[in-house]
């Protein structure tokens, strides 16, 4: 079930439990009649931006340090990463095939019965630009959002921080009638708490790690 | 006679250090003030290749008058190449992604309601364990490049009379927002130094009647330590040493006790606007072993000391409970201490309560009296931590520049979490988190509110009520 934006705004109020309690930080849209029948949060885009860089002899393979094959975890030129800090009113350019992960301008704190599905604007789709691979937030996730933004256009695209680049549709969880603790977290999201965008760590699951590296 | 070469020799250093500058100045910084203190720089080094290269087509003309023009010109340019490089030095690091930008902004806006002016923050890494501020400004003042400074500044359209601060923020713990209460004390100098006229008269005052009363009360035990210590230099009588050393003991002190006068001006400005907050990050940054006087900063027992007296006294609605019991706890200072140093201190002690009036009459409205209801504020703010949302969401703001005095109280709550064993062992606990890891996500949190305040402020200022203030007050 898609929550419309009168039920999104009485889940941000602060006499809200926290189990259901939906947290933006920071919340600036103006109530307007636009956004009051919109089944949708807009956000905007944050400051930092992670570059990835390639180098001479690059071979990445985010599961080469878990392999038990030694030939596998011969270390080898990585991509390499660099971070940018672009302040409000100021811009950058994404060139064509670049991939920048970026971060919501908003930190958002997930109840117990939410998820929601970060979609691109469409304003920006038809210029090329996709900001996101890994489109849903779970239940109880907290932090900013990272964005992986990838410019398939053919020409550079100037992005500015604090520009609406995508929005958020909400979802009630089904069956999430019974109690949660915040500590599932855990579970949903390594990367809690946190504020700039990182490539992350792959942490391969049982199942991955019998089909890689289990099987004769 | 300085030769053909040497005079060469100063424009390469000219053209080197020009190089330097251009190279760092093309960096990525986010912000533009750096660009004024390259721009400023390099005002100055145009100047000193014109003087040079003046000197230099005087040369074979006329040897004789060449001669002590070119010594005086290549003695002058050779101190201010050391001058651009000493400033040079206190501005190359200011681009590094570790810098936590997103503070720099709401930092500027939380001084400005302090200054009553609009501030311009630079942050450096600090590759010295500390904390530091300079004013850029006087930094050129003080060299002679005030004429530099006023054309760049001018060149970006800004106003000579807005500070530009430069923050030191040690680089191994820039990441830490919580160190970052130490700002208040840091930006208690930029006030000082911006009301010169004011404060520092004020001050300067005080600890030139207090010293000269304590040094004349003490006078037996000051001849006896200046009988004690004097060295006599051959050809010059013991009388006339001793009176020398007599001069130049109490000249140390009144000069020792005026800046632990500043230091401890600072300290009680920090301490009205962050509380206990500020010693918890000092004693992060100070190791005991650092706890002895120095020329310019009293010992940590001292400032301890003063600092817990000033909080029971001239801020009585704050919560000092025993969360704060380590941080205020009282420090012997070692008994090794030579009398000079005693001198200071009982100066300095003695000082403190006119300092306090000082302080309180430059910060007339603490964060902790302005604040409604402290103890419902602290619950929510631990409240939203331990549920990892960004405490700043569940504030009613206002819009004015009253607003700044949550960025100050989000700094004590966020260190009052931290340190509440039951509290921060819980969050910990409660995500699976090392305590490095808890303690990077309370920075990002604190961090995320300093940053969102500002902006939720200026966004209520321009606009008014936003959505969620409606949603709070219905």
């Amino acid at each position: 079930m898609v929550l419309d934006y009168s039920q999104l705004q009485k889940r941000l109020r602060p006499e809200i439990p926290w189990g259901s309690r939906l947290v933006i930080e920071p919340f600036l849209s103006e109530e307007d009649p636009a956004s009051a029948v919109a089944a949708s949060i807009d956000f905007h885009l944050g400051n930092r931006f992670t570059l990835l860089r390639s180098r001479r002899d690059v071979q990445h393979d985010p599961l080469s340090k878990f392999s038990p094959i030694t030939s596998d975890r011969r270390q080898l030129g990585d991509i390499v990463t660099r971070e940018l800090f672009i302040p409000m009113g100021e811009a950058f350019t994404i060139h064509p095939g670049q991939i920048v992960l970026g971060t919501t301008l908003e930190w958002y704190r997930f109840p117990e019965d939410l998820v929601a599905d970060v979609i691109g604007r469409s304003i920006w789709g038809r210029r090329g630009l996709l900001i996101v691979t890994a489109q849903t937030v779970h239940p109880l996730s907290s932090g900013t959002i990272t964005l992986e933004m990838c410019n398939l256009g053919e020409v550079g695209l100037r992005l500015r921080p604090g520009v609406s680049i995508g929005q958020l549709v909400f979802h009630k969880v089904q069956g999430s009638e019974d109690k949660q603790d915040p500590a599932k977290v855990r579970k949903y999201s390594k990367f809690a708490g946190t504020l700039r965008p990182s490539l992350g760590e792959y942490k391969p699951s049982d199942v991955e790690s019998f089909l890689l590296w289990q099987l004769e | 006679m300085p030769s053909h070469w040497q005079i060469e020799s100063v424009l390469s250093r000219i053209q080197s250090i020009r190089t330097e500058i251009e190279r760092v100045a093309a960096k990525d910084h986010p912000y533009a003030e750096p660009g004024i203190v390259y721009s400023a720089l390099l005002l100055v080094l145009d100047r000193s290749e014109k003087k040079v290269t003046q000197a230099l087509s005087l040369y074979p003309k006329n040897p004789t008058l060449g001669d002590r023009a070119t010594v005086v010109t290549l003695e002058t340019e050779d101190k201010v190449l050391q001058d651009v490089a000493a400033i040079f030095n206190l501005a190359d690091r200011v681009d590094s992604a570790r810098i936590p930008f997103e503070i720099i902004r709401a930092l500027s806006w939380a001084a400005k309601s302090l200054l009553q002016a609009r501030c311009h923050t630079i942050i450096r890494l600090d590759t010295v364990y500390t904390y530091s501020i300079w004013s850029c400004r006087e930094k050129f003042e003080e060299k002679d490049f005030g004429r530099q400074w006023r054309l760049a500044v001018e060149e970006i359209g800004s106003s000579i009379e807005d500070p530009v601060p430069l923050l030191g923020f040690p680089s191994t713990a820039a990441g830490s927002t919580l160190l970052h209460a130490i700002a208040a004390h840091e930006f208690a100098h930029v006030l000082k130094n911006e009301r010169k006229s004011d404060i520092s008269r004020k001050l300067d005052g005080l600890a030139i009647s207090l010293t000269t009363n304590r040094c004349n009360s003490s006078a037996d035990a000051l001849d006896g330590y200046a009988r004690d210590t004097t060295i006599r230099r051959p050809g010059v009588s013991e009388k006339e040493a001793l009176k020398l050393r007599r001069d130049q003991l109490e000249d140390s002190i009144k000069v020792a006790v005026r800046f632990w006068f500043s230091e401890v001006f600072c300290d009680l400005v920090a301490a009205r606007l962050v509380g206990p907050a500020f010693l918890a990050a000092l004693d992060r940054l100070t190791p005991t072993s650092a706890d002895s006087p120095s020329l310019t900063h009293p010992p940590i027992s001292v400032r301890r000391s003063l600092v817990s007296d000033y909080l029971q006294t001239e801020i009585p609605n704050l919560p000092l409970d025993d969360v704060w019991q380590d941080v205020l706890r009282s420090v012997t200072a070692g008994d090794d201490i030579d009398l000079p140093w005693i001198i200071c201190e009982e100066v300095i002690t003695e000082g403190a309560p006119k300092i306090s009036q000082i302080v309180n009459e430059v910060i007339i409205s603490s964060p902790f009296g302005w604040v409604t209801d402290l103890n419902a504020f602290l619950a929510s703010v631990e409240e939203s931590l331990e549920y990892l949302s960004p405490p700043s969401a569940g504030l009613k703001l206002a819009g004015n520049v009253e607003d700044a005095n949550y960025f100050w109280l989000l700094m004590f709550a966020a260190w009052r979490f931290r340190l509440t064993p039951k509290k921060f062992e819980g969050f910990k606990q409660t995500y699976g988190w090392t305590e490095r890891k808890a303690e990077e996500a309370l920075s990002n949190l604190l961090l995320h509110s300093l940053q969102s305040i500002e902006l939720r402020s200026r966004w209520l200022e321009k606009y008014g009520t936003g959505l969620l203030a409606t949603a709070k007050t219905t």
